[in-house]
This record gives structure tokens, sequence and C-alpha cells, in this order.
């Protein structure tokens, strides 16, 4: 059995006019990604997915709350109202090659007001905690500029979620975590298939079948979660559909069996093969926490996009560097967060030649979202070729970084067992704490 | 029987060839492709195909219809790996086809067939999960260097995986290209593999990144210039298996039916006989234990049905023999790969 889980730390309201800035991109080197391990941060998020983790291990869904706690239903509204902009931005009727254009139309309004609707959803006592949220908020949902979604979105609602229990709006006790995941991450990932669905949105950076999910990874964590201690139901079982919407797991299978033509071990060969090798639950659940620190948040290309600084620090963790790092308090003024900006593309006529693709065609690792802006060229189409965007080179991310360190072998992670291991360094990439 | 022979007998099964058998593969291909021009000249008849994306059991229908190679001879416009399950597999029959009979078949390159792409959409992880090192991936990198940018058939169907670049006005000048090397991310190289036509007028900017969009005039601007009747090329998925655009100066070849097991399109193969008369073959995808299905076949306006057998897969048993997972133990497996630390580490499956 596990030892007790660590307790997530408080930032108490009153310190949080002490915090000197607002999170701002901060990873954009394979370093940079190594560096954010060694965080603050990086530990607070691991400690609370296992948190979160912990607290479903035996529960199955559909979940009846034991009693109505204010703050998620806060949440609950507040993602209703998102559920509902869907209805009220129907996706354009005029063919589309990426995605449909609605999307846009439906970031565009998230953008606009999303001011409101978080103070709403924060009231009076915690409105003070906006700006450090609202950039994870904005990237929950997709991107609209490539018009995709995947993991990189769902660890920015989860770093909200994150961002929420850090201040105490939301509590780390079993109870409340389990509503997070029963309730909420559950919303989410409803919200998310519909937006999916209805925007054609294409899946960000998948590695073909090769990926665990087009889409999605954290559904199948809690899912394994929820299964880890019991026996009835093997693993294997999975491979046998329809399956009941019990757990997340299950859920995110059946979700891939109803957009999805094929056998399941081709399009879903790592799904298969966990289904098909894996003994036990429990395996399954350490191993997909490994697997996501590795190809998520271990992947630069995925965690680029995430912004760090404020609540989500961008500082050496004590615990994991086993030593008291200078925390830099510089009376730097705050910069401003510049949310995702909601680009809209300009062509001279919609690219209607093609039937409606639900699959969008591939698009350069070196795109960048701000060529989408542009009008198309004038005659001179050599010189125009200078305003294209600098390839960001060289750029063989998926490569090199997993040549490197494809799994994290250290032990000495607070979050892993045994805990009381918070000795030697690890990752440190000798890069200065900023 | 050739030792080459069995190796394409070998992956017609959809069983993988050995390491050492890929890279000696890999060496021969690279002296075939290395004589071949940037530009291609083919003769008519030929069967051209689109993009395949590592659908191997779709290519074995494809094949059904079009006739094997080399009954019939063939030339694929590129994307030839990546997304699907069988990258390895589809590539490497091509490859085995092409050694064999190099004037049957011509393989062109197309913006899969790249070292950064590849790593992104799959076919990197599938060479390392298939052959437990990325050995086999770097070797056939290597030859994606060497395939040609274009060809051109009888003087008259110029092919090209994406489409035309705003910086060649000829076909000449593709030839004057040095494309031994990674598809660089702009410049005319590129542009082969990454543009679109597109509703506009001249040129436009490629929401992809990489590449350009072209319209209508642009397109028959250079089918007069090069007394060209019409240019052939894949890149895009067409929901119909093709699509013929501004004026009928430009077709759309798809060949990867129901792509990334979940857009539902039918896929295609453009027939030229020998005057280069037109014929799309339609085609849908191999499903596991189908037996009969009906395949159409346009030619201009005209449809009528043929029949066509459907491939069998292979059991699913089979390919688990050999492809490794975090979650399954090292045995069947060549080498050791990185996918199966987290779970080694806990003691294993």
């Amino acid at each position: 059995m596990l030892a007790a889980l660590p307790e997530l730390r408080e930032i108490t309201l009153s310190t949080l006019s002490g915090l000197q800035t607002l999170p701002t991109l901060k990873i954009k080197t394979d370093d940079d990604v190594e560096y954010w391990k060694t965080t603050q941060s990086y530990l607070d998020y691991m400690i609370f997915l296992r948190r979160l983790n912990e607290s479903v291990v035996g529960y199955t869904l559909p979940w009846r709350s034991e009693r109505s706690i204010k703050s998620v239903e806060r949440m609950t509204s507040l993602l209703d109202i998102l559920f509902q902009w869907i209805e009220e931005i129907p996706p354009l009727k005029t063919p589309q090659r990426f995605g449909n254009l609605a999307f846009r139309t439906w970031g565009q309004r998230l953008q606009e007001e999303s001011d409101d609707i978080l103070s709403d959803f924060l009231g009076p006592e915690y409105v003070q905690v906006l700006p450090y949220i609202k950039p994870y908020f904005l990237l929950s949902f997709g991107s609209f500029t490539r018009m995709d979604y995947g993991t990189g979105h769902e660890t920015s609602f989860a770093l909200f979620l994150l961002c929420l229990t850090l201040v105490r709006f939301f509590h780390p006790h079993a109870e409340e975590e389990r509503e997070l995941v029963f309730t909420v991450f559950l919303q989410y990932l409803r919200l998310c298939w519909k937006l999916q669905d209805t925007y054609k949105l294409e899946p960000a950076g998948s590695h073909g079948v090769w990926g665990l999910d087009d889409y999605t990874f954290l559904p199948y964590i809690f899912g394994s979660g929820q299964l880890r201690d019991q026996t009835e139901i093997p693993v294997s079982s999975v491979l046998h559909p329809p399956l009941p919407p019990t757990n997340l797991y299950f859920m995110a299978i059946m979700r891939i069996h109803d957009v999805k033509i094929g056998p399941f071990f081709e399009h879903s060969s790592q799904l298969y093969s966990i289904a098909s090798g894996v003994p036990n639950w429990g395996k399954v659940n350490s191993g997909l926490f490994k697997m996501y620190e590795a190809e998520v948040v271990g992947k630069r290309v995925v965690v680029q996009h995430i912004p760090l600084g404020g609540l989500l620090e961008w500082e050496k963790s004590a615990e994991i560097s086993g030593a008291t790092t200078t925390v830099s308090t510089t009376a730097a003024a705050p910069t401003q967060f510049h949310g995702p900006q909601i680009e809209m593309r300009t062509r001279n006529t919609p690219g209607n030649y093609s039937t409606m693709l639900p699959m969008p065609a591939t698009t350069a690792p070196w795109a960048s979202s701000s060529i989408q802006n542009r009008t198309s060229l004038s005659m001179q189409p050599c010189d125009n070729r200078r305003n294209m965007p600098p390839p960001p080179l060289p750029a063989p991310a998926p490569f090199s970084s997993r040549t490197q360190i494809p799994y994290p072998q250290t032990t000495n992670r607070p979050w892993r067992v045994p805990y009381e291991d918070k000795s030697s360094p690890t990752g440190d990439s000798g890069k200065k704490t900023t | 029987m050739s030792d080459l022979d069995r190796q394409i007998e070998q992956l017609t099964r959809c069983e993988p060839i050995s390491e050492e058998q890929v890279k000696r593969l890999c060496m021969k291909a690279r002296e075939i492709l290395i004589e071949e021009g940037n530009v291609q000249v083919v003769d008519a008849p030929v069967t051209i195909c689109g993009d395949i994306h590592g659908q191997f059991f779709d290519l074995m229908e494809l094949f059904k219809m079009g006739g094997f190679c080399p009954d019939t001879n063939y030339l694929f416009m590129g994307d030839f790996v990546d997304r699907g399950f069988y990258s390895v597999e589809t590539f490497l029959l091509l490859l085995a086809l092409k050694v064999r009979y190099p004037e049957r078949i011509t393989l062109i390159r197309g913006n899969h067939e790249s070292r950064q792409i590849t790593q992104v959409y799959g076919f990197y992880d599938e060479c390392q999960r298939k052959y437990g090192s990325s050995n086999v991936w770097r070797w056939c990198c290597e030859v994606f260097d060497y395939l040609a940018l274009g060809a051109v058939v009888d003087g008259r169907v110029f092919c090209v995986h994406g489409g035309l670049s705003p910086n060649l006005q000829g076909i000449d000048q593709i030839r004057a290209i040095d494309r031994k090397q990674e598809v660089p991310h702009d410049g005319p190289m590129c542009d082969l593999l990454w543009s679109d036509p597109d509703d506009i007028q001249g040129w436009g900017l490629s929401p992809r990144g990489a590449g350009f969009l072209f319209g209508a005039d642009i397109t028959k601007t250079f089918a007069h210039n090069n007394a060209i009747d019409l240019i052939a090329r894949a890149h895009q998925l067409a929901m119909e298996g093709f699509k013929l655009m501004f004026d009928q100066t430009i077709v759309t070849v798809w060949s990867a039916p129901n792509y990334c097991y979940r857009c539902g399109n039918v896929a295609s193969i453009l027939e030229l006989d020998e005057h280069l008369a037109q014929e799309y073959k339609v085609f849908s995808h191999a499903t596991v234990g189908a037996v009969v299905s009906f395949n159409s076949v346009v030619r201009f306006s005209m449809t009528r049905l043929s029949r066509g057998i459907r491939h069998r897969r292979q059991t699913p048993a089979f390919h688990f023999t050999f492809i490794s997972s975090p979650f399954i133990s090292f045995k069947f497996h060549f080498g050791p790969s990185k996918f199966l630390d987290p779970f080694m580490v806990l003691g294993g499956g």
C-alpha cells in the first residue's frame, strides 16, 4: 500500500499580492522542459494528479454527490455556459478544410467574456485570483488558430483546477477531489467531445495510431485509478465492447469506438497492448502516470504553449532539488498576460473546392499560426517568401527528446514511492532560477 | 526464388522483414534511385496512386483492383508512411517492388517522406515499436532523400505530390534542384511536396505553414507553358477518391480509404491507358473478415460497377507477437524498446 499522499500546499490569498509575475510562456527548449520538472509547480501538479487519482480508487460512475459543494456547483455552471455557446454558435455550412471556422467564433466569445464569467464563477472573495487562472482557462479548450485539441489543452484545464485548489477555492480533501474528477472533469470531457464533434477539431500533434488517444490522456489515468484495487473486472475486458459507462477508462474507449471504424488493435495499438499485456489495473495506472510524464508533460511540443509563473511557480522546488534555492524576488512589475490571440485567417475565397473534410491536412510542425492571419500573396511570390515566418530550426523534438530520457528513471521525486526519498538533485539543467 | 522475391512474398503477407534485410534493401534502393532524375520519365500505360499512409490492407485492395506489380505499371505519388499502422510493411513492400522491377514502378516523394514529419506523425514510433531501435527509420529516411520529386508520363501528364511552386515556371527547372537532402522548410523542393490548388487567383499562403496555394490561372499557365494536359497530384483527402479542378487541368488522387480510421472516404487510382485516356477506379477500405465488395470505376462521367475480392487481414495475434509496447514483455521483441521501461521498473508484464 502506498504511503500517505503528500499534502498539496496552500497559497493563501493574502500572499497573492506578493506574487511578482503573472503566467507567461517559459518553455522554449528541451532543457526548459527538464528544468520545469524541477520546479515547485511541477511538483504541485504531480501531487495534485496523484491525489485526484487516489480519491476515485474503488468508486464507480455514474456519481451522485454526497453533499453539495458550492465551488463545484459554480464550476458546473461555468462549463454549462460554454456548452450553451456551442448551441448558439452552430458550425458553418460552408465546407472547410481545417476544422470549422465557427470554432474561432466560439473562441472569440470565450476570450471576450472570460473576465465576466470567471468573475461570476470566482465570486468577490476569490476574484483577485482571476489573472492567474485565466491563461489556463483560455487554453483549456483547444487552439483557435490551428483549430485543434490535444493533451496539452487537457493539461491546461487540469492546471486551472490545480491553481484553484492551491488557493483553496477547491479543497484538497478526498471528497472534494472526487467531485473534481467525477463531476468537473467528466463535464469538461463531455464539453470537449462536443467541441471536437461540432467543429471537427484536429487531434493536436497526433502520432497516428501510435499515440494513446488522438485527443486525451487523463480519463485513462483516472479510470484505471477507479479500477485499481479490484480484480473482478480484468484489464482485458476492455477488448469486449460495449463497455458500461462505470469508469472514465471505459468511457474513453467507447468514445473511440464511436468515432473510428476498423480493428481496435490497429487504430488504438497502445490501448490494445495495455489490454492484452498488462496483468492488473495497478500496473496500468502506474504505467500511465509514467507515460503521461514522459509523453505529455515531458514533451516540449506539448507543454511549450503552457504559461508558467504566478501560482504555478517557475522556481526550482526545494523538495526536488534537495537544496534551498534562492527565490528571486526582484520587484519587477507583473508582466501583462495577453491571452491567446484569436486570429482570423483571411483568404480570397473560402477553400471550397474540396468536400467537407473530417480530417484536416497535414500541417508542418514548424508552421507558425501567425501565417494564417495573412492575406494571400501579392504578385511577387519570390519576395513574399520572405514574409513567411522563420522556421524554428532545428526542431527534431520528438526524436531527440525521446532518445535522451524516454521515461524518468529517478526515484527521488517526492510523489513517487517511497516518498521520503527527497535527496539528490535530478534533471537539473544547470539553469538558474528566474 | 531469389531472396528479394521471398521478401516480396513475405511483405505481401504483411510480415516485416528483418532489420538486416531492410538495411540491404535500402542500400540497393538507393543505388537505383540515385540514377533517376528529379522528374522521372514514365511511359503509358501506367496507374497513378495517391497517399497510402501505412494502410497496408487498403494497398492490397488497390493492387487487387489495379492488378499486381509487375503486371501493371505503377506510379505512387508519395506519402507511403505515417498515421496508419503498417507504414513499415507498406513502404518496404513498395521499395522491394521498386528494386525488383525498377522499370515497372515509380515512387516519388511526398511531404511525409521526411525525417521531421515522420517523427511527429507516427512512422518513427512505428519503427521503434516494431524493431526496437531507430535503425530502420534512419535507413528509410536515407532512401527518402533519393526519391524523385515528380514524374512526367509520355511528356503530357505531370505528376507531383503537392503542387506547383512560385519559384518554378518550367519542369526543366525542377531538374536543376539538388534533391538529395531532407525536405527543406521552404523553396521550390518544399513547394512541390507541400502546395495545394485552391479557388484563388494567383498564389496564396498555405495554412499548412509550408508550400503555397495556387489558383486556376497558375495551373493553366504552367500546363500551357510545359505542354502538359494534366497535372496529377495527391496530398489532400478527397472524399470521393479523386477531385478534378480547373477545367480538368489538375486532379487530386487519394488512395487511402477511410483515412485515419474515421474519415469515411473512398479512395481511387487513376489508370492512364496507352493513349493517356483517364479511368478512375474507386475503392473502399478493407475490413476484417469481409469477403466481397463492390468498387466503382469512373471513366469520365460513365460509372460502372466491378467486383473485387477483399483482402483478409492477418489475425491480431500475429502482430502482437512482433510489436512491443509499454505493457508487453520482451520475449517477442527484436531488441530493447524504450516503451518497455516504465513497466519493467515495476517488474514488467
